[in-house]
């Protein structure tokens, strides 16, 4: 069927099945009309059923009591014949002649035959029958009947006549039967009276006309009517869509037109009061985010001149730090770090406040990641030699080179770097602490994964860990230079170059943090060259 | 309404499909059923006769081993079936002969020997045997070898059948009168303007109509041509039989439809009204010939019978009136209570000694002492007294319906019968009666039948003559004479006096013998016929007082007074006060 169907039929199904999913008013009208299909089938064949069982039985109560009545006739006027006569077959002929006449003029149609003789079969003839009609009309089981009782009896029959032009007709008829008996052979003959139907099927038929009629105006009206209801229904949850679109849209202005006062009037009030509590919040939650970031902004500006100052005067101490007693040299040396901290912590801050305000702006250049890698590498050799961690670069194919800004590519790679040695243990037990870069490219985009061999992250820390100031473990003391905003920081430059930044981590397995940048700087990112899941965890797992 | 996903969605399509299919095939299909089972139909209309006051008797086929006088004593016992049918008897007779035998006839027997004889022939003689014909008529005593019952048989498949079964119905005289009744047939005299009724048997069953129709097809026959004629042309066929349902008789006759005019089709109609009207069930009649319904002159399809005494307009004034002369004076009135007349002769003594009062009750006519002049009066206008003819020995005045004077005349060269009407007189020549002695003298109320007693020699005899009269009622001859006897033995030998009981029975009065006189019933066909009730014996009576108008009593007339004959011998009888001659109209 599908190879046979044209294109454009199954376009036109889809549509019209497409209409089908998104149509309420379809689906009700047309269940509704299933629906009320069956109710009316069901109740008019029942009806039909009714008129035909009750045209049949009045029926056949008139034409047993009317062939009863001519039987009655027929021995009455038997009873009252000459015994001298004694030629049966005119007596038959008298007999029947009467019965015939009437039956012309009250449309049934007689058959007199010796009962012990096949009506239609009789080989000798015999049998006395209304002009035209063919005597196969008697059923033979009728026939035998009257072959055994005298009771009368009555069966459906066709009955077929030829007219004088030579043309046949069939009806469907009453055949009754009555058994008499000739005085002039004392035989006993079978009078058939066959009556045809054909008048009620005619009434039947009118009935179901006038019933089938009546249904179709009946679902029509029931479609119709189905139809409006929904339409007054679907019509305002239709708008209310609409306008949940474009409030979704950000749009948050729009309402629903509120007209009368009925349950769906009340839907669209309910609505509009729940848009404009929306619309409130929303606008409050904007309003208090913005004063946060100018209030941290602002403060981290504030902050900068004194330290400054503060700063000046902590470079002299320092420098001057031989000449003081220990306790003092060594308050000299905590304040030059701390100084160092809070210098960067709030470099840091300024940096988070710009990407909040949309101030950032990258600078685009060609960047091959493996360089990158490099000079990061080399710009944490100290560190890592420090805490005896082996940082390593494992190109993994293809060109790591991508449209970025170095500036800010190096400070992501640094930040994973320099928090993976502060995590970094031994791969095995025993073994070296390593921590590995991997870089890998295609032609879509361009990835460095991050991976140590630390404690790992506990199941749902990888969402949190770009959190600012998020800490795995509150209790641990900071041991690098980390601010607590390293990992934010990047999220937003990754996002800022439209890339990926994720983390990946097991208890005790370590974790991989994995940079995924677009080869172009706009174009959407569908994979990246690198598998967020380390394979040696997979091995491992 | 939920999910609206693709495979519901086909699922309600394939419904609605089917609901579809279904709904079309519920308008477009539904038809009439064609064949069924045979269902037998309750209430089996069995058509219940009247509980009859007869026994019904179902004959008995032949069976196996029978010797030839057993079949022949079954044939005989099989044609008693009643209601009547012939279908057992024939099974006693050779099949060769079965389709052919049609009993026409019936013969009456008082009494049947056993069968007798050889192998393939019996003998049965029957004794008392009487034969009616085809329609029914009485023909007289079987005697001799007529009263024997030859029958040939033959061996059909080891059992003795009869090859030669007589051409008629044999059954018992008793089984016969409790079965068949006395009815007439009416047909119309020669004028055409009086139903005359032919009396005939018939069996009271529902074959009464069936067979009254069927006789007045048949016509009066030969013998009475110009005496009686119908109105129904020749070749009608009865067509199968004369059904009555709800007192209304359809008889549908065969032939060629009726050519007659409006005054011929109610006569018709009337012979089949009087002669239906005999039936006891029968209140009205339908006719069709030759499939076309006659109607009555009103236009009325369906016609109620009638009786003679409903269509006799004379009825009423004179039917049971008694005439009478006392004092000389004509005296009118019930029995015991007679009173003048109005007329002439009821003022003035007329010096007449016998009188007869027409049948229209206005003119009274008289023979007067001498017995030598016939003289009429009006009856209770005032009027002139005429004298219409004269004679040697007038006696027996008796007017017809066609206002024709009969009367005897006894001359010395034997009785001559002369009649009078309208101013003419004429005389009759009545083989067996003119020349004879005769004693009285009946004319029935039609004018068909003249009845004389003749004195014989050696006993007297009663002769019934039928006048054949021309289309305008003057009589012409008297034909069909014949000897009325009855049962052998029952008519005394010395008659008296014979009076009209009805208008097909007669009562007989003899001459006393040991002081005693008898009387006996005869049909006017000369049959026997037991009137119930009236007596059969009688003291001291010298003549007899009847009419065949029903109602009016039939009295012996004797000395101290009449004795009513339909109540037992002993009642009082009711004085006469001295009135003679007396009479009843006719």
């Amino acid at each position: 069927m599908e190879a046979a169907a044209p294109v454009p039929l199954r376009h036109r199904l889809r549509r019209v099945l497409t209409f089908w999913r998104r149509s309420i008013s379809a689906r009700v009208v047309g269940g509704t009309v299933v629906l009320t299909v069956v109710v009316v089938g069901v109740v008019g064949w029942f009806l039909l059923q009714q008129t035909r069982e009750g045209l049949l039985e009045h029926r056949i109560d008139a034409v047993v009591v009317e062939a009863a009545d001519e039987a009655d006739d027929a021995r009455n006027r038997l009873d009252s014949a000459s015994l001298s006569e004694i030629d049966a077959a005119q007596q038959q002929r008298e007999l029947v002649e009467p019965i015939i006449q009437r039956g012309l003029a009250r449309d049934f149609y007689v058959v007199l035959a010796a009962s012990d003789d096949a009506s239609g079969s009789d080989p000798s003839g015999g049998a006395a029958y209304t002009l035209g009609l063919d005597r196969d009309s008697v059923p033979s089981s009728l026939v035998a009947h009257f072959a055994q009782s005298a009771e009368p009896a009555w069966t459906y029959t066709t009955i077929r006549t030829e007219a004088a032009d030579g043309t046949v007709t069939s009806e469907p008829g009453i055949v009754v039967g009555n058994q008499l008996t000739l005085p002039a052979d004392g035989r006993s003959y079978t009078l058939y009276l066959l009556f045809p139907t054909s008048e009620d099927a005619e009434t039947l038929a009118l009935v179901s006309r006038a019933l089938l009629t009546a249904s179709i105006l009946l679902v029509v009206l029931v479609a119709g009517v189905t139809w409006l209801v929904t339409r007054q229904v679907v019509t305002p949850v239709r708008l209310a869509r609409q306008v949940a679109e474009r409030l979704a849209a950000g749009r948050l202005q729009e309402r629903l037109v509120v007209s009368g006062e009925d349950d769906l009037a009340r839907l669209a009030g309910s609505f509009n009061q729940m848009a404009a509590s929306l619309q409130r919040q929303i606008r409050q939650l904007e309003e208090l985010s913005r004063v946060q970031r100018r209030f941290v902004s602002d403060v981290s500006h504030e902050l900068r001149t004194p330290l400054t100052t503060v700063r000046m005067a902590g470079d002299v101490l320092h420098d001057a730090r031989d000449s003081f007693d220990p306790v003092t040299a060594r308050s000299a040396e905590l304040l030059q770090t701390e100084l160092d901290r809070f210098e960067s912590l709030l470099a840091d801050l300024l940096e988070i406040s710009r990407f909040d305000a949309g101030a950032a702006v990258l600078d685009l250049d060609e960047v091959d990641l493996a360089d990158v890698c490099h000079r990061v590498v080399g710009s944490t050799r100290a560190l890592a030699e420090q805490r005896s961690v082996q940082v390593v670069v494992r190109p993994m194919g293809g060109s790591g080179l991508v449209e970025a800004d170095v500036r800010r590519v190096e400070r992501v790679v640094r930040n994973l770097v320099s928090n993976a040695i502060d995590h970094a243990g031994p791969r095995s037990a025993g073994g070296p602490v390593v921590v590995e870069l991997r870089v890998a490219g295609d032609e879509h985009a361009g990835a460095i994964a991050v991976r140590d061999y630390g404690v790992g992250l506990a199941p749902g820390e990888s969402a949190r860990v770009f959190d600012r100031f998020w800490r795995a473990d509150p209790a641990r003391a900071r041991t690098s230079g980390g601010t607590g905003l390293g990992l934010a920081i990047s999220l937003e430059d990754a996002h800022l170059h439209g890339g990926w930044l994720q983390a990946w981590g097991r208890p005790g397995q370590g974790a991989q943090f994995r940079l995924t940048l677009p080869r172009r700087t706009g174009e959407p990112l569908r994979r990246s060259p690198l598998p967020l899941v380390p394979d040696d965890a997979l091995e491992r797992a | 309404m939920s999910g609206p996903g693709g495979v519901p969605l086909h699922r309600r399509t394939a419904l609605a499909a089917v609901l579809g299919g279904l709904g079309l095939a519920a308008s477009g299909c539904l038809s009439m059923p064609e064949s069924g089972p045979v269902v037998e139909a309750d209430g089996g209309s069995t058509s219940e006769a009247d509980p009859g006051t007869v026994a019904a008797i179902d004959a008995r086929g032949p069976e196996d081993g029978q010797s030839p006088s057993e079949v022949v004593q079954g044939f005989l016992d099989a044609m008693q079936a009643f209601p009547s049918e012939l279908a057992t008897a024939k099974l006693f007779l050779d099949p060769d002969v079965r389709s052919t035998w049609n009993p026409e006839r019936t013969i009456v027997y008082a009494e049947a020997s056993p069968p007798a004889g050889g192998t393939y022939h019996q003998r049965v003689v029957l004794t008392g045997a009487e034969e009616l014909d085809a329609r029914g008529a009485w023909q007289g005593r079987l005697t001799g070898t007529d009263a024997v019952l030859d029958l040939d048989l033959r061996e059909v498949d080891g059992q003795y059948r009869i090859v030669d079964p007589p051409d008629a119905l044999v059954v018992p005289e008793e089984w016969f009168s409790q079965r068949y009744e006395q009815v007439s047939l009416y047909f119309l005299d020669s004028t055409g303007t009086d139903l005359v009724p032919e009396p005939v048997y018939v069996s009271t069953d529902e074959k009464l109509a069936t067979a009254l129709v069927s006789g007045l097809l048949a016509g009066p026959g030969k013998a009475l041509t110009g005496v009686v004629q119908s109105m129904f042309p020749e070749g009608l066929r009865v067509d199968l039989s004369v059904p009555v349902s709800d007192g209304v008789a359809a008889v549908s006759l065969v032939g060629d439809p009726l050519a007659l005019g409006d005054e011929d089709v109610q006569r018709l109609l009337s012979q089949l009204s009087w002669t239906l009207g005999q039936g006891s069930s029968i209140q009205a009649f339908t006719l069709t010939v030759g499939g076309v319904a006659v109607r009555s002159v009103g236009g009325a399809e369906q016609i109620p019978v009638s009786s003679p005494q409903a269509d006799d307009p004379g009825y009423e004034r004179t039917g049971s009136t008694l005439f009478g002369l006392r004092d000389g004076l004509v005296v009118a009135g019930s029995p015991g209570d007679l009173g003048a007349v109005d007329g002439p002769w009821g003022a003035t003594p007329a010096d007449v000694r016998e009188i007869a009062v027409s049948l229209d009750g206005l003119t009274v006519a008289g023979v007067s002492s001498g017995g030598t002049a016939l003289r009429s009066a009006p009856l209770q206008q005032a009027g002139v007294t005429r004298t219409l003819l004269t004679g040697t020995d007038l006696h027996d005045p008796h007017w017809d319906r066609l206002g024709r004077l009969w009367v005897v005349d006894s001359t010395t060269a034997g009785a001559v019968v002369r009649w009078h009407r309208s101013g003419v007189t004429g005389t009759l020549e009545v083989p067996g009666v003119s020349g004879q002695d005769v004693g009285g003298l009946l004319v029935s109320r039609d004018g068909t039948r003249l009845l004389a007693v003749v004195h014989g020699s050696r006993r007297d005899r009663l002769v019934l003559a039928r006048v054949r009269s021309s289309a305008g009622g003057r009589p012409r001859a008297a034909v069909a004479v014949s000897d009325l006897q009855g049962d052998p033995g029952d008519l005394p030998s010395r008659l008296r006096d014979v009076a009209w009981t009805s208008e097909t029975s007669l009562t007989v009065l003899g001459r006393p013998v040991a002081g005693s006189s008898s009387l006996v019933s005869l049909g006017v066909d000369g049959s026997p016929v037991s009137v119930s009730g009236v007596t059969t014996a009688i003291s001291g009576s010298r003549s007899l007082l009847g009419s065949s108008v029903d109602g009016a009593g039939v009295y012996a007339v004797t000395r101290t007074g009449l004795a009513d004959l339909s109540v037992p011998a002993r009642s009082p009888r009711t004085s006469l006060d001295g009135a003679t001659a007396l009479t009843y109209a006719g």
